[in-house]
């Protein structure tokens, strides 16, 4: 009686949410890539030569290893933080995507648990 | 009373926020009108000094960000956290021993330690009362109050400690960081701009520092106690990657010598600082793109936090 008062969803809906999923994944990890691709060219040639300068030594060589370990470690975060940005905004994604359009179509519950 | 009427209100202006502020500003007042007779002295003078609102700003904007009902709704939460904010304020006044805070005599000064702290519980408990009857409020105000404390903490702990950018950006991201935070889950009432809130929270803490290294007053002063009590502001955690000036930090003493070749060594980083702080807010820009259905009351927020630093 109670599956005779719901609406039938989709066959469909989840093999497509299941799709859209791969997708998004797929896409989230380019985009992944592709920031951290851009932050590490941006950021190596500083890296580098700091590198160098905290490497040899000379005057200045304790302060470039302070450099560059602020620089290092602000490199992780910053990727960190991009990945975490990108990894959300792909839920975001799958979130939008995967909402029924017809209002009708969302899973309801089908009968008031308390009365 | 006055709740804080000044320069910062061409800033409310220019976002849009005038009447959002108005209605904040009239809510504090009806509430001043209500407190107990033995604290309403100390309580006003609290909000006495001119208030910049960055906190209240930031919870309307990201409201306006997320929804498209006027933020009026959202006066309830601003209040309450501009009474966690004054906490704030009264307790960070007795540890540094502050004599004033926005150009007036500190709560403590002017009405002595057990006043001042009495009124920072009340300031609290009144905040909790404001949200009773809203959870998903409360339980933020609990995660706000907890990281308060434990950030306070945790400042002291690694005072004249040598520690480098990273670690600033810790301490500022759970100090400032966290109240902005709770500003922007309010606000947008969901999590969505929490990472927004933090980001612009670093932002406001970072510019505060390198303000106050500038010597200016717009954020309210306080650079001399910092470098005194040896605090990790974002100007020493530049210095202090120089050896000599990391020893030199190191030392727990009032010698006037010591603390000018401090003030002297971080005011050589700021330039550095601001390129710090231009990445930060360029963080908080991406996030505000990414997650707000209307990014631009966030962007222009960003931008009038940034400023602050060389005003």
């Amino acid at each position: 009686m109670l599956a005779g008062s719901l609406r039938p969803l989709s066959r469909l809906a989840v093999p497509r949410m299941l799709a859209t999923s791969s997708l998004v994944s797929s896409a989230t990890a380019f985009r992944v890539g592709v920031s951290y691709l851009g932050l590490l060219t941006e950021r190596t040639p500083t890296l580098l030569r700091l590198a160098v300068q905290a490497s040899i030594g000379g005057a200045g060589n304790g302060r470039a290893q302070a450099e560059f370990r602020d620089d290092l470690i602000a490199l992780a975060r910053d990727s960190a933080e991009m990945s975490w940005r990108e990894v959300r905004r792909g839920l975001d994604d799958l979130d939008a995507f995967t909402r029924p359009d017809d209002p009708a179509e969302q899973p309801r519950r089908p009968h008031r648990v308390k009365s | 009373m006055t709740t804080g009427v000044g320069a910062s209100d061409e800033v409310i202006a220019r976002l849009g926020a005038a009447g959002e502020i108005q209605l904040l500003r009239e809510r504090l007042a009806a509430w001043l009108d209500s407190v107990d007779e033995e604290l309403h002295g100390s309580l006003a003078w609290a909000f006495a000094g001119t208030a910049k609102h960055f906190r209240p700003l930031t919870l309307f904007a990201c409201h306006r960000a997320l929804h498209e009902t006027q933020a009026s709704e959202a006066i309830e939460f601003a209040f309450a956290l501009e009474l966690m904010h004054n906490m704030s304020l009264i307790v960070d006044d007795v540890l540094d021993e502050s004599a004033e805070r926005r150009g007036i005599a500190t709560v403590e000064h002017r009405f002595g330690r057990l006043t001042a702290l009495m009124a920072s519980g009340y300031l609290v408990a009144d905040a909790f009362a404001a949200c009773a009857d809203d959870p998903f409020a409360i339980r933020h105000l609990s995660e706000l109050l907890r990281r308060l404390g434990a950030a306070e903490c945790l400042q002291w702990r690694l005072r004249r400690q040598p520690l480098g950018v990273e670690d600033w950006r810790r301490i500022a991201g759970e100090d400032t960081g966290s109240m902005f935070e709770i500003c922007a889950v309010l606000g947008g009432r969901s999590q969505r701009l929490r990472q927004f809130g933090h980001l612009l929270g670093v932002l406001y803490h970072g510019c505060d520092d390198v303000g106050d290294q500038r010597g200016l007053e717009a954020l309210g002063g306080g650079g001399e106690e910092d470098i005194r009590d040896g605090i990790l502001t974002l100007p020493a955690a530049l210095a202090i990657r120089d050896a000599e000036i990391r020893e030199l930090f190191r030392i727990d003493d009032d010698d006037p010598t010591r603390l000018e070749a401090l003030a002297d060594a971080f005011r050589a980083q700021l330039d550095d600082a601001e390129r710090v702080l231009d990445r930060t807010a360029d963080s908080a820009r991406a996030e505000a793109e990414q997650f707000a259905d209307d990014p631009e009351p966030l962007l222009a927020l960003v931008d009038e936090v940034r400023q602050l630093s060389r005003r």
